[in-house]
């Protein structure tokens, strides 16, 4: 049965592993339009199994060897790190001090680089766009593979099947994300990607704030999880803090950016003028 | 062997763009946060009640220090 806690988990696991779908889609999709669909759908379906066997050893293993409040800080300090990694990098694509992310470009990069390798056979297969293929979903694969452990290990206080249910977010999304793929037949440009992205950052950093607080619990005198007031309804305090936050701060880049272009603008004419 | 070089090469690379980025000051930045908390928990210095809100600070206002200084490398503020 889904509760209130497996349908949230589904669905922030949803959000985080569509955006690196997207992306894995975009590579896949060059090497079967530039090289051969076999070795493109072959090499994606080995990624597959490759980070299936990852989510289940690595998953297993850590749920049985860690304390549970062990646990909270190792993956808290992950995923607030990673978290803010991706939260940096949207506010400063929201700031214009940095580029978006472009799908067709990526697309483009990757048909001229497949164009120009040569054609090696291997097993069967056009053995460049095999490796290409299985290299780029392993990649963007790993990160999913991470959020499905570390989301569905710490939800398992609140939901016993939470590792199935957080495996379930992730085929989901890259299910929707084939789907749609094959509909339009050409990249995933006219999805939001960096709007999600920056959804994904704040569910990373909140959840990552969240559970590294709790986790130094561990390193006092009973070795039990911190309590944060409110207890989970602190997540909501958390998230709506990075929401501000980061609005605020995309509000100052932005001041501080026009600012600069204001008087760099104010001061080449008097440069030219002493020329 | 060399197979086995590049698979741990891969790992650690993938480990390395994962956590650190193109912003090492971030992961710097939490990792000392992060410690000084333990040393707080540990020496019981602060009470327990208020280390979620110093940590959920620092936390943030790092996050905003690291957009300002890439503001400055971009060299946008004007000088």
């Amino acid at each position: 049965m889904f509760t209130a806690a497996s349908i949230t988990l589904i669905v922030a696991v949803f959000v985080a592993s569509a955006v690196e779908a997207v992306e894995a889609f975009t590579i896949v999709l060059a090497m079967g339009v530039t090289r051969s669909w076999k070795a493109a759908i072959y090499g994606a379906a080995t990624a597959l199994l490759v980070l299936a066997g990852i989510t289940g050893v690595v998953g297993i293993a850590l749920g049985h060897l860690i304390s549970a409040s062990l646990l909270q800080f190792v993956i808290g300090a992950l995923l607030l790190i990673s978290g803010l990694q991706w939260l940096r990098k949207a506010i400063l694509r929201s700031s214009g001090l940095k580029s978006t992310h472009d799908e067709d470009k990526i697309f483009r990069e990757e048909q001229e680089a497949a164009a120009k390798a040569s054609h090696q056979i291997r097993l069967g297969l056009d053995w460049f766009g095999f490796v290409v293929s299985f290299k780029g979903v392993l990649l963007e694969g790993l990160e999913v593979v991470f959020i499905v452990i570390s989301f569905g290990l710490r939800a398992r206080a609140v939901d016993p099947q939470a590792m199935l249910h957080a495996s379930l977010g992730a085929v989901a999304a890259l299910v929707m994300v084939v789907i749609a793929g094959a509909i339009a037949r050409k990249p995933l440009s006219s999805v939001p990607e960096n709007t999600m992205k920056y959804a994904v950052g704040l569910l990373l950093s909140t959840f990552g704030t969240f559970w590294s607080v709790e986790g130094l619990g561990f390193f006092g005198s009973g070795r039990e999880s911190l309590e944060w007031p409110g207890d989970i309804w602190a997540l909501v305090g958390v998230l709506a803090t990075w929401i501000i936050v980061s609005r605020v701060t995309i509000i100052v880049l932005r001041m501080l950016t026009r600012r600069g272009a204001a008087s760099d603008a104010a001061e080449s004419p008097e440069v030219a003028g002493g020329q | 062997m060399a197979f086995l070089i590049r698979l741990v090469r891969g790992f650690f690379r993938f480990w390395y763009d994962f956590l650190v980025g193109d912003c090492w000051e971030l992961a710097a930045g939490v990792a000392a946060i992060l410690a000084t908390s333990v040393l707080l928990v540990q020496n019981e210095v602060v009470p327990r009640a208020l280390l979620p809100f110093i940590v959920a600070g620092a936390v943030m206002l790092l996050l905003v220090l690291s957009t300002l200084l890439e503001l400055r490398k971009a060299g946008a503020v004007g000088s």
